[in-house]
C-alpha cells in the first residue's frame, strides 16, 4: 500500500510536467499578448519595455525554460495584469475562499446525499423516499448558477436573510457562505443521494444482511454496522470525480457570488492572456483533482478489503 | 463504472431468470428487441423519449415551429408577462421568449449529440487502442488519459474555447463548433476508461475464449462478441453524458464565452433573464424551465436504457 501511494505521488511529477506543456502551447496559441496595443496603455517603447522585462520578446521554448526553471523553486511568476504583484502573492489571498467553498459543499454534499438516500432506502416507497427522490431529481435538473439566481431572488432580495455576494474572510461570519454552498453543492448532493438509495437497496437484499436479521440483531445494528458500510463503496467512490467537479464548478458560484477566489480570478487571466496566472491556476487544480483521486482510491481500499494494491 | 463492474460479480446481484423469460427463451430473439421491450415498460423513460423527440423536431423545424424569428425586437413590449401574443412573455431586448427558447433547443440539443460522437470517436480510438493493442500501447495511452483527467474541465474548456476561437474553426455555426470541440476534446476520459475496462474483462470471458479456442479470427471476436458487448455501457454513459454537456455549453453562455446574443441560447437567455428578475421572473423561468426539461428527459431516458440493456442491475 505505502508502496503504492509513494508510486502514485511519484507519477504526479511526470503528469504535472505535460500540463505544463499542454497550457504553455495552448496559452501561446491564443491569439495576442498581455502588452499588445488595445490590451494596455502606453507607448510602444514602454510596451517593448514591459515585454523584455517579462521575456515576452523571446521565444516561447525560452519563455517556458525561463517559467519551468521559476517553478521548480516554486516562484509562478509575475502577476501581468498587477504589475508589481506576482501570482504567489494573488494566490497567497485568494486560496482561502477557493478552499473554504470547495471544503463546505463537499461536507454539505456528502452529508445531504447520504442521509437522503439512506432514509428514502430505509423507508423505500413511503412519503419520505419519494421526497428525497423527488427533491434529488429537481436538485440535479439545476444548473449551479440558476438554483443561485434562485436563491439569490429569494433569501438575498425578497427576505434578506443572507447577503447576494461577497465571502467573510477566515470564516468569521457564516451568512454570507449558506447560499454558495447550497448553489454549489445540491446537484453533487442529489447524485449522492441517487447513488445511496440505489446501493443501499443492494446491499439491504444480501444474504448476510437476512442472516443478520435472522440472529435477531436490532434493526439499527444491521443499518450501521451491515448495510451503511457496505453500501458506502460506490458513495466513496463517486465522491472523487464530485469532488474534481465541485473544484471546477467553484468558478461560475465565484463568478456569480462575487467571492475573492481562485477561480474567479481564472477567466480574468485568460482575458487578459495572464500568462502565469493562467498556467498556476491550472496547475493548482491538477494538483488538488490528482490528490483527491489518489484519497479517493486509498479509501477505496481501506473500505473493501477485496481490493489490494501492489 | 469500474464499481459497477465490482457489485455485478457479486453472486447475488445476478438476477435469476423469471419464469416468464424462461418460456419465451424457446423463441429466438435479438438482444436489441429485448431491451427495446424492457425499454417501452419504463415509463418515465418512454416520457423522456417522447419529449426528446418532440425537443428534437422543433429544432430542426424551428423556423417553421417558432411564431416570430429568435432575432425579432418588439418594440415597446419589453419584458412582457406572458400573454396571447407572446406565450412565454417577451425579455429585456423585446424579442419573443417562446420563439427564443425554440431556436435555443437547437444548440442545446447539437451540443448533446455533436459533443457525445466527438467523446465517442476520441473514447474508441484511445480506450479500444489501450485494451487491443498491446502493452505499450496501453501503458501510453493511459497515461494520455492520466493527464487530461487531472485539467480541470471547466477551466480547459475555456482555454481551448479560446484557442479555437482564433482560428477558422470559429466561423462554422456561429461560434458554436468551437464550443463542441472545446466540450468534447476534454470529457472523453471516463468513456476510455469504460470502454478499455470493459474490453478487458471480455478478454479473459469463456465465450470469448471458447471462441478463440475454435479458431476464430480477432476481427471475427471484435465484431461478434467484444463489440455488441461494449456497447450498451458505452450507450447508458452517453446518453448521461448529454445533459452534463448541455449544462456546461448553458454555462459559457451564462458567463458570455459561449453562444453569444442575437443567437438564441437558454444558457445566455437566463443570464438575459437575470437582468430583468427583479422586475419579472418569466424571461428567465422559460429557459430556465427547457433546461430542466431537457436535463432530467436525458436522464430518465438514461435510467431506462441502463435497465433495459444491462437486466442485471435490477
Amino acid at each position: 500500500m505505502t508502496g503504492y501511494v509513494l508510486r502514485r505521488l511519484l507519477w504526479m511529477l511526470p503528469v504535472l510536467w505535460v500540463v505544463t506543456i499542454i497550457t504553455f502551447s495552448l496559452m501561446h496559441a491564443v491569439k495576442g499578448g498581455p502588452f499588445e496595443a488595445g490590451e494596455t496603455k502606453g507607448s510602444v517603447a514602454a510596451r517593448d519595455a514591459l515585454k523584455a522585462k517579462y521575456h515576452l520578446d523571446e521565444p516561447a521554448y525560452v519563455q517556458y525554460g525561463y517559467y519551468l526553471r521559476g517553478l521548480v523553486t516554486g516562484d509562478l511568476g509575475p502577476d501581468l495584469q498587477r504589475p508589481g504583484t506576482t501570482v504567489n502573492d494573488i494566490l497567497k489571498h485568494s486560496y482561502r475562499p477557493t478552499v473554504e467553498l470547495g471544503i463546505l459543499t463537499t461536507i454539505y454534499a456528502v452529508v445531504l446525499g447520504v442521509v437522503l438516500g439512506a432514509l428514502a432506502a430505509i423507508n423505500r416507497n413511503s412519503i419520505v423516499d419519494y421526497a428525497s427522490v423527488a427533491f434529488a431529481t429537481i436538485g440535479a435538473a439545476m444548473p449551479s448558477f440558476v438554483l443561485g439566481i434562485m436563491l439569490v431572488v429569494l433569501f438575498a432580495v425578497k427576505f434578506k436573510i443572507f447577503p447576494a455576494t461577497g465571502w467573510a474572510d477566515g470564516m468569521t461570519d457564516w451568512k454570507p457562505v449558506v447560499l454558495p454552498v447550497i448553489s454549489l453543492g445540491s446537484l453533487p448532493a442529489s447524485y449522492i443521494a441517487r447513488i445511496t438509495r440505489a446501493s443501499m437497496l443492494d446491499v439491504m437484499n444480501q444474504d448476510y444482511v437476512r442472516t443478520a436479521r435472522a440472529k435477531g440483531l436490532r434493526d439499527r445494528v444491521i443499518v450501521v454496522r451491515h448495510i451503511s458500510r457496505n453500501a458506502m463503496i460506490p458513495v466513496l467512490t463517486s465522491i472523487g470525480p464530485i469532488a474534481a467537479g465541485l473544484l471546477t464548478g467553484s468558478f461560475i458560484v465565484e463568478y456569480f457570488f462575487a467571492i475573492p477566489g481562485i477561480g474567479r480570478s481564472y477567466v480574468q487571466a485568460i482575458l487578459g492572456r495572464d500568462y502565469p496566472m493562467i498556467m498556476a491556476t491550472t496547475l493548482l487544480y491538477a494538483v488538488v483533482i490528482m490528490f483527491a483521486n489518489l484519497m479517493v482510491d486509498v479509501m477505496y481500499a481501506v473500505v473493501d478489503p477485496r481490493i489490494r494494491y501492489a | 463504472m469500474t464499481e459497477d463492474g465490482v457489485r455485478s460479480t457479486t453472486a447475488s446481484s445476478i438476477a435469476q431468470p423469471a419464469l416468464a423469460d424462461l418460456e419465451r427463451l424457446g423463441r429466438s430473439r435479438s438482444l436489441w428487441g429485448d431491451a427495446l421491450r424492457r425499454l417501452v415498460k419504463n415509463r418515465l423513460a418512454v416520457v423522456g423519449a417522447v419529449i426528446l423527440a418532440a425537443l428534437t423536431i422543433a429544432a430542426v423545424f424551428a423556423p417553421l415551429i417558432a411564431p416570430h424569428p429568435y432575432q425579432q425586437v418588439f418594440s415597446g413590449h419589453i419584458i412582457e408577462d406572458p400573454s396571447g401574443a407572446h406565450l412565454f412573455g417577451t425579455n429585456l431586448a423585446g424579442q419573443d421568449t417562446l420563439s427564443r427558447v425554440i431556436y435555443g433547443a437547437r444548440n442545446s440539443l447539437g451540443v448533446g449529440i455533436f459533443v457525445q460522437v466527438i467523446i465517442l470517436a476520441i473514447a474508441m480510438i484511445v480506450g479500444g487502442g489501450a485494451a487491443l493493442g498491446g502493452k505499450t500501447a496501453d501503458a501510453l495511452l493511459m497515461r494520455l488519459t492520466d493527464v487530461v483527467f487531472a485539467f480541470p474541465d471547466l477551466l480547459f474548456v475555456i482555454l481551448l474555447q479560446q484557442v479555437l476561437s482564433g482560428t477558422r474553426l470559429a466561423a462554422y455555426m456561429g461560434g458554436l463548433f468551437v464550443v463542441f470541440l472545446a466540450i468534447g476534446l476534454v470529457g472523453w476520459v471516463n468513456l476510455a476508461r469504460l470502454i478499455r475496462g470493459q474490453m478487458l474483462s471480455l478478454r479473459s470471458m469463456d465465450y470469448v475464449l471458447a471462441s478463440e479456442a475454435l479458431g476464430a479470427t480477432r476481427w471475427r471476436i471484435l465484431v461478434w462478441h467484444m463489440f455488441p458487448n461494449t456497447i450498451s455501457p458505452v450507450i447508458v454513459a452517453l446518453t448521461f453524458g448529454v445533459p452534463s454537456a448541455i449544462f456546461t455549453e448553458a454555462t459559457l453562455s451564462f458567463i458570455g464565452i459561449g453562444v453569444r446574443p442575437p443567437l438564441a441560447d437558454w444558457g445566455n437567455m437566463i443570464y438575459d433573464g437575470y437582468g430583468a428578475v427583479l422586475a419579472t421572473p418569466w424571461p428567465m423561468f422559460f429557459p430556465a424551465l427547457a433546461l430542466a426539461i431537457t436535463f432530467l428527459s436525458f436522464q430518465f431516458l438514461g435510467d431506462g436504457l441502463r435497465d433495459a440493456l444491462d437486466p442485471r442491475t435490477r
